[in-house]
């Protein structure tokens, strides 16, 4: 009788220990998915064909180089999601990019799977008008025309890091944008340029980390990527 | 006593050759032909003050007055290389000015996304500017606009010190130089690779004075 007390005891206490582990990674997804997203004013859908393209690449200096330890730590979300309805926007004069993302699995935090949510990140798209109407720079582009600036939009790169593009599946560390950013309520913001990753079919994660232009390729397998989560 | 000699030498070669694998392991900015930390040898059109004779500008604005202060120190701790730390001249001769039209040099206190502290752009007058895929610039720049963001900074805590090294770190950009993540002792080398400079040290004068001589 007390042998079979203990193997029920012990039977229960591996279920729930398995449905303890099955809870990190897959099945976060609840029954009603959240539109989470949010809008702004300043919207901008992007450059149309007849627009002239000037690109702008930066150098940006971050407290965050390409850690995953430390980028997960920071992170107050962790989701893989589908990138929907992609548009641009600004502050202080610098382009931003603004997507929505149908969140596919979720990691880390509140976000569940089956939610959408509003990210932004840098880099962008800004109309020149609109740039030098926050800079009041007119006189740098003197040799322009005004048709020339009504029809330039300039394509602001970071470290020469590609733009998202719609429908693409991509792990995003996330995070509520800290109180003196003037990121709209309920939006979230990418915690580095650095901790987007793509999970390959083969099941490894790819990192890719850009540095003054030049692209550096991680490769982490699933262990490591969800050892990083944990630690 | 000749055995425990020869152990303890290997012990610091193997010490020494594991430390420099580490760091070597960081993504770096550009090398130059020459062996120098530069955008690809790509400079200031105009060069950066020419010894006095062609003297540059910097305009600031934006800033709370602990970081107009510290905008001032780090472009003078950058023209006051010679005598004094670190003790190598460059043509580097850049003041302030209130008439931006004559600034190459701005400086914003802007957002950036959390996590970022500066960003410098680059402009050639008119046309456009991208990085290439090795990490160079295509060509020579007319202006620059370094953007720092005052509230990351301080929402971070980061050290007074460590605020005037970013401002210098932006300049050194600016002025053509690219990231040494591999020596925390140069300016470039970022904060999040524990850089400990916080003004421009011997190496990035010398990298000033192969773009500038
Ligand atoms: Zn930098
Ligand atoms: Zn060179």
């Amino acid at each position: 009788m007390k042998k079979l007390v203990s193997i029920l005891f012990l039977l229960v206490a591996l279920v729930v220990i398995f449905e303890g582990c099955s809870n990190v990674g897959n099945n976060r997804e609840q029954k009603n998915s959240r539109d989470l997203t949010v809008s702004i004013e300043n919207e901008y859908k992007g450059p149309s064909e007849n627009n002239k393209l000037m690109k702008v690449d930066s150098v940006t200096d971050s407290k965050y180089g390409p850690d995953l330890n430390v980028i997960f730590n920071d992170s107050d979300e962790i989701i893989r999601g589908i990138v929907k309805n992609i548009s641009y926007t600004s502050f202080t004069g610098s382009a931003w990019t603004k997507a929505d993302i149908l969140v596919t699995e979720s990691y880390k935090g509140e976000v569940k799977k089956g939610d959408i949510v509003t990210i932004f990140m840098f880099g962008g798209y800004i109309k020149l008008q609109d740039y030098i109407k926050f800079f009041d720079d007119r006189f740098r582009f003197k040799d322009l025309s005004d048709s020339d600036i009504n029809n330039i939009v300039l394509k602001e790169m970071d470290n020469g890091m590609p733009f998202l593009s719609e429908g693409e599946e991509l792990i995003f560390p996330l995070i509520t944008p800290a109180p003196h950013m003037p990121l709209p309520k309920g939006s979230f913001e990418r915690m580095s340029a650095a901790g987007i990753l793509d999970k390959t079919k083969d099941g490894n994660y790819i990192q890719n980390y850009y540095e003054e232009g030049k692209k550096y390729i991680y490769s982490h397998s699933d262990d490591e990527f969800m050892s990083k989560i944990k630690n | 006593m000749k055995k425990v000699f020869t152990t303890l030498l290997l012990v610091g070669f193997l010490f020494f050759v594991q430390s420099t694998m580490v760091f070597a392991s960081n993504p770096d900015g550009y090398i130059c032909n020459h062996g120098y930390h530069t955008f690809g040898d790509h400079v200031m059109t105009g060069g950066v003050g020419n010894y006095g004779v062609n003297r540059r500008y910097f305009w600031m604005t934006g800033f709370d007055s602990n970081f107009n202060g510290y905008v001032r120190n780090a472009v003078s701790e950058w023209v006051n290389t010679s005598p004094g730390y670190p003790n190598i001249t460059t043509s580097i001769s850049i003041r302030e000015t209130t008439n931006r039209s004559s600034a190459m040099f701005e400086f914003w206190n802007s957002v950036l996304p959390t996590g970022v502290l500066g960003q410098t752009k680059f402009y050639v007058y008119n046309t456009e500017i991208t990085l290439t895929p090795a990490g160079e610039l295509p060509q020579n720049y007319g202006w620059t606009k370094m953007l720092i963001s005052s509230q990351n900074l301080y929402y971070y805590g980061i050290s007074a010190s460590q605020c005037k090294a970013t401002i210098s770190h932006e300049l050194g950009h600016g002025m053509g130089l690219s990231h040494q993540n591999n020596n925390i002792y140069s300016i470039m080398c970022q904060a999040s690779y524990n850089r400990i400079a916080s003004r421009g040290s011997a190496i990035d004068c010398i990298t000033i004075n192969h773009l500038y001589n």
